[in-house]
């Protein structure tokens, strides 16, 4: 009997989506057992409803199975492409419960800029993210929400116009100056 | 030259777009004017490859949070039911389960029998549907039991309640009485995960037992209709 914390773990995400793709069921539940707090807790920042939440990243969960033989590794990792199906599903859902999007509340603002993670988490968190974590939290609180809104919420600049009550010209400026920043500290301060 | 200066304009125009199509938020027509540019302008597809990097790593951010107890039981079945059945590839599947197996073995890891035994028997014939239970205490779920439909069979046990922590002892009884020792294995404030092969077919299973080095039973899962 092998435990969770050993074996598994050697297992990389794009060995476990090959074998998804011909039908092994041990690295279907690997692989969930490997993303489903991610893909919940995710779902359930978007959303803020723990059912909604939980059928969102199921959802995101099968589709992501029954594409394991497509995922192409040069178009970028399998971390970012389960996260970004399920954002994707969640903003969907989102749109559909309610015409006009519900505010998120501040902790998703104030825990995002927290790096204490979980070593199981670990796996599946990159090195630019812990770095943008630090970043994140360097920002002006005015770009941090307006990243935080297209990104995680799928916001448009019109829409965080309306929602921060500000010209939409401000918001689309928050959003690039935000990201330019976070830019210059994840990805060039990194670059040989 | 005046196409750099035309292009570098149109740049200058673009990037105000850029975050937003990076982050995912960008709509419509100022979408397709972006798409349009990218495709014959390198310098922007660069820092568009910068920008995807932040994105992606915003996502990450994300709370982690543990899903309601259940989920993956129900997950299985969600999926068991969306996808059909398939005859596993052998030659990939044991490829892959292989070089698992070889990497912890280089990095020294002991690997139990039963994870062994599994990887080296002979092909997988045509899957049954795989069967699910929950491991329960008293009534209380403290987590669920997934056995695999393949011949033979294996099984995946996980913990996601309780407080228990310490030596745990798995066993199975088969439908004929038998009953097969799977081994023991450790649970930390409740919580863990472990699999393991069987030697028999997976609809030959009738419980799952998981007791302490007492013989203390913590949780049983009925596994059999």
């Amino acid at each position: 009997m092998k435990h969770r914390g050993d074996a598994e773990n050697l297992i990389s995400d794009e060995a476990l989506l090959s074998g998804i793709a011909v039908g092994d069921e041990r690295a279907v539940l690997i692989f969930v057992r490997r993303y489903q707090r991610r893909l919940f807790g995710l779902a359930l920042g978007i959303l803020g409803d723990a059912g909604l939440a939980e059928d969102v990243a199921q959802e995101a969960f099968i589709r992501i199975l029954r594409h394991a033989a497509v995922f192409d590794a040069r178009r970028g990792s399998v971390t970012s492409w389960a996260l970004t199906i399920t954002r994707n599903l969640a903003i969907d859902a989102s749109r559909l419960r309610r015409a006009i999007p519900v505010a998120p509340s501040d902790w998703v603002f104030t825990n995002l800029v927290s790096s204490d993670i979980a070593p199981d988490d670990a796996l599946v968190a990159s090195d630019a993210s812990s770095r943008l974590s630090v970043a994140l939290g360097q920002l002006p609180i005015e770009q941090r929400r307006a990243v935080v809104l297209a990104s995680l919420y799928g916001r448009t600049a019109a829409e965080i116009a309306v929602e921060e009550s500000i010209p939409i010209g401000t918001a689309k400026s928050r959003i690039r100056l935000g990201m330019a920043r976070l830019r210059v500290d994840v990805v060039v301060k990194e670059t040989p | 030259m005046s196409f750099d200066h035309e292009n570098s304009t149109v740049c200058e125009e673009i990037s105000s777009d850029l975050s937003e199509f990076a982050l995912g938020s960008l709509t419509g027509r100022s979408r397709s004017l972006v798409l349009e540019h990218l495709s014959s302008c390198a310098p922007c597809r660069g820092e568009l490859e910068s920008l995807a990097v932040v994105a992606d790593a915003l996502l990450e951010l994300a709370p982690v949070v543990e899903p309601p107890l259940g989920f993956e039981q129900r997950l299985v079945e969600k999926y068991c039911a969306h996808v059909p059945r398939r005859r596993a590839h052998r030659s990939l599947r044991l490829a892959s389960l292989a070089a698992a197996a070889v990497i912890l073995l280089a990095l020294g890891f002991v690997i139990g029998d039963a994870a062994i035994t599994h990887h080296s028997t002979p092909a997988s014939t045509q899957s049954a549907p795989p069967v699910t239970a929950q491991l329960t205490s008293q009534g209380r779920i403290l987590g669920h039991v997934f056995v695999s439909g393949a011949h033979p069979a294996w099984i995946y046990m996980t913990f996601d309640e309780g407080k228990w922590s310490g030596t745990a002892w798995c066993s199975v009884t088969l439908k004929n009485g038998r009953v097969k020792d799977l081994g023991s294995f450790s649970l930390t404030n409740g919580y863990g995960a472990w699999d393991a092969s069987i030697d028999v077919a997976a609809n030959q299973v009738a419980t799952a037992q998981v007791t302490d080095a007492s013989g203390h039973v913590l949780a049983t899962a009925h596994l059999s209709a």
